[in-house]
């Protein structure tokens, strides 16, 4: 074969990627897998596809294992984490944690969201710090820049008495939520990059 | 350590190549640019993500993408077409991307690889050298295996089963057809590109006629007895299709849509272009306004050239590299490999195209390839507020590409209108993600 290798070969094990036991996958070859529907490295180019490229890794963790076990509400991921034991799931959690985050492409409603802004920091802020951008290492998920349609179907399955979603303050916020609030909240951190 | 801290932590030992071979996932164990020359040949599902993937692995590698059209057409969300859904230019994508991420995309048609020599000809004598070559040029058709299908018959009877000016004609004829008419879809038996399309398709025509001409019939002849996502077809089919009502008058026309099985006479065997009649094997006729024959397929005729085909007409390989078992260095991928269980999909022909990148890649790197992992994904319309999909999660057992045990599945057979209208919106989603990941 005509190849040059340029650089030295690392003896380093980079945990991050590389399989670190027989029959191991890496992360980068789960995550993947994802891209068709997730986009490149987890930044989803589409509305109702959620944003995972640099989302916190315990909360991918936590969302692969509520999905398998039925504890999260979905349409597909279900039946697609059913596909994955744990220690699979906390390998592509770490890939796509470990990517960039790049906010959604979207318009956004600049009234609307100076209202959302008052309810976020009411009862939203003490979680998803700094305007909804932080992703949290092992809690609450990055919400701003995140696809407002993605979050909306999140949202509407809370709001539905049957759905599993087990969002923390499920009963004292978004029992009693109006549409318009939910509009203005998203609109907010949608504007938020 | 934070997540940019290990980032910059890695980045300061090792200075090499890392910005992209971290961000582009194949995974980096030895942390050596490589330089070799990679021919892919097909742009469509499988071969842009090989071309693109390798590239953004290790922007050195000498990456040339063989195309033979100049814009490539989606077959998924195709039949939306049919429906007048939807509309071909949407679907229609360039080359321009792949070009500016410095892979060389050439527009001509592949005549013959030469796996000893190691070069790919194309028209007029001109050739490429290669370290490997990835081949995806999807399915062509067996013409002939139906007595007076061919190619010239597809001018005025459509397979449309590869998507393009053969879309607009199919739509066409269903737009001209009287109301009343009978439009006829031949299904061949597996394996074959897209297994529930057929069933999709047939859903989507019936949305249409059932707007615009209530009276019409659809009828699948199908050379099998059971088909994909059949539970959910069936019981679409019954709910939107089942019991149609002429909106004017009130009169009843029944059900739309009526399936053929092998074991009930639907295979066939031949047809007449000139008289838009289907034949089945059992002697029975079946007169059609519109036809559409969906012919059995083998591989591209590139595969058959090479010698990569076995017997039926797919390529085998090696589950976890892609590579021919018939000739080294040159690696199926998508519809015209051997899959296993994996259907004939554009998501598996990408799922497939990114296992073959990193064994290529590790065997450049010369390392030991990591263990894949492989996804397919479909989803299909039944109305425009209606959507269903199947998924699986595969593995390689004993040398065989297997579904891993208890996972996967279609959707569910009970569930709201609101679920099946969100599978919609996923459906589309799916497809914009998809080709902004081939194309963007
Ligand atoms: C109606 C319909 C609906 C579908 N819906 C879905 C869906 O919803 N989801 C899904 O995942 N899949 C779907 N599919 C299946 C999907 O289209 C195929 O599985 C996928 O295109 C396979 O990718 P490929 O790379 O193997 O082949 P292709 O995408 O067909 O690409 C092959 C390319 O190679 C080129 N080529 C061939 N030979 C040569 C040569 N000698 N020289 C140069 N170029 C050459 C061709 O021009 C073509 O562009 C559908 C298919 C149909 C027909
Ligand atoms: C067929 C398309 C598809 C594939 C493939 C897919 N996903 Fe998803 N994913 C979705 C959809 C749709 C949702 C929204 C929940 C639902 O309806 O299933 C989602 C939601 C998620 C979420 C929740 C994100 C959030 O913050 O709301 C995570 C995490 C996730 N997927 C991870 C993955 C991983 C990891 C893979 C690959 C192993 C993957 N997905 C493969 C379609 C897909
Ligand atoms: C007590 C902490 C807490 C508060 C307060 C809180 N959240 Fe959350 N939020 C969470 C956690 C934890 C999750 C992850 C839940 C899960 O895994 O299903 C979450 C998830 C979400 C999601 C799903 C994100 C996704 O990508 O799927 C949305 C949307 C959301 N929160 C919106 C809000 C809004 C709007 C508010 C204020 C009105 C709010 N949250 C207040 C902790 C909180």
């Amino acid at each position: 074969m005509r190849l040059q290798i340029a650089g030295v070969a690392l003896a380093i094990g980079l945990s991050f990627s590389a399989a670190t036991q027989a029959g191991a996958v890496s992360g980068s070859m789960l995550g993947n897998t994802c891209a068709g529907c997730h986009g490149i490295n987890g930044a989803s180019a589409a509305e109702t596809m959620p944003i995972i490229g640099g989302q916190g890794k315990g909360y991918l963790e936590t969302a692969m294992k509520n999905y398998r076990d039925g504890s999260r509400a979905s349409t597909i991921m279900g039946r697609i984490a059913k596909g994955y034991n744990d220690e699979q799931i906390s390998a592509m959690s770490a890939f796509f944690a470990k990517q960039p985050w790049v906010s959604a492409a979207q318009p956004t409603d600049a009234k609307l969201a100076k209202q959302g802004e008052k309810l976020y920091a009411k009862s939203c802020k003490m979680c998803h710090a700094n305007n909804g951008t932080k992703a949290a290492e092992d809690g609450p998920p990055r919400l701003a820049g995140q696809w407002t349609t993605s979050l909306r179907l999140y949202l509407d399955c809370v709001n539905d008495a049957k759905c599993a979603n087990k969002h923390p303050m499920r009963e004292q916020l978004f029992g009693k939520a109006s549409k318009a609030d939910i509009d203005a909240l998203l609109q907010f951190f949608a504007s938020k990059k | 350590m934070t997540n940019s801290n290990r980032r910059n932590f890695i980045k300061s030992v090792s200075g090499v190549s890392l910005a992209a071979a971290m961000g582009m996932g194949i995974s980096l164990r030895a942390g050596a640019a490589v330089k070799a020359k990679i021919v892919v040949v097909g742009g469509g599902y499988g071969g842009v993500i090989a071309a693109k993937y390798l590239k953004m692995a290790e922007p050195g590698l000498e990456v040339v993408l063989i195309e033979q059209n100049k814009r490539y057409v989606s077959c998924p969300l195709s039949n939306e077409v049919l429906a007048g859904l939807g509309n071909i230019e949407h679907l229609t994508f360039g080359y321009e991307g792949l070009a500016r991420r410095g892979i060389t995309v050439v527009h001509d048609t592949v005549e013959a690889i030469d796996p000893q020599a190691r070069k790919v000809m194309i028209s007029g004598g001109k050739s490429f050298d290669y370290d490997r070559v990835i081949v995806s040029p999807g399915v062509d058709f067996k013409w002939g295996a139906i007595k007076g299908y061919d190619e010239e018959a597809s001018q005025t009877i459509p397979h449309a089963w590869k998507a393009g000016p053969q879309t607009t004609l199919l739509a066409n004829q269903i737009k001209d057809m009287k109301d009343g008419g009978v439009v006829i879809i031949t299904v061949p038996d597996n394996p074959f590109r897209c297994p529930p399309g057929p069933y999709e398709r047939a859903a989507l025509i019936a949305h249409y006629l059932k707007q615009n001409k209530p009276r019409s019939k659809i009828i699948l002849l199908d050379a099998k007895d059971k088909f994909s996502k059949q539970g959910l077809f069936l019981q679409g089919w019954t709910q939107h299709y089942g019991d149609i009502i002429s909106e004017s008058s009130k009169e009843k026309y029944g059900s739309m849509i009526e399936w053929v099985p092998a074991s009930k006479g639907g295979e066939i065997d031949a047809i007449n272009a000139a008289t838009r009649t289907a034949m089945s094997v059992v002697g029975k006729e079946f007169k059609a306004d519109v036809l559409n024959v969906i012919p059995p397929q083998h591989a591209g005729k590139i595969a058959h050239t090479t010698g990569l085909v076995n017997p039926k007409g797919w390529c085998p390989v090696d589950f976890k590299t892609f590579e021919s078992t018939m000739h080294k260095n040159v690696h199926v991928i998508g519809d015209a490999c051997v899959g296993g269980a994996m259907p004939k999909s554009g998501y598996a022909a990408n799922s497939q195209a990114k296992v073959a990148v990193a064994a290529i890649i590790a065997s450049l790197r010369g390392v030991d390839p990591d263990e894949p992992a492989y996804l397919n994904a479909c989803y299909s319309l039944i109305t425009p507020e209606h959507g269903i999909s199947v998924t699986a999660i595969y593995q390689v057992k004993d040398g065989q590409l297997v579904e891993v045990p208890n996972s996967g599945g279609v959707s569910p057979i009970d569930v709201s209108p609101a679920f099946r209208k969100i599978e919609v919106a996923h459906a589309k989603s799916w497809l914009k993600n998809i080709t902004t990941e081939m194309f963007g």
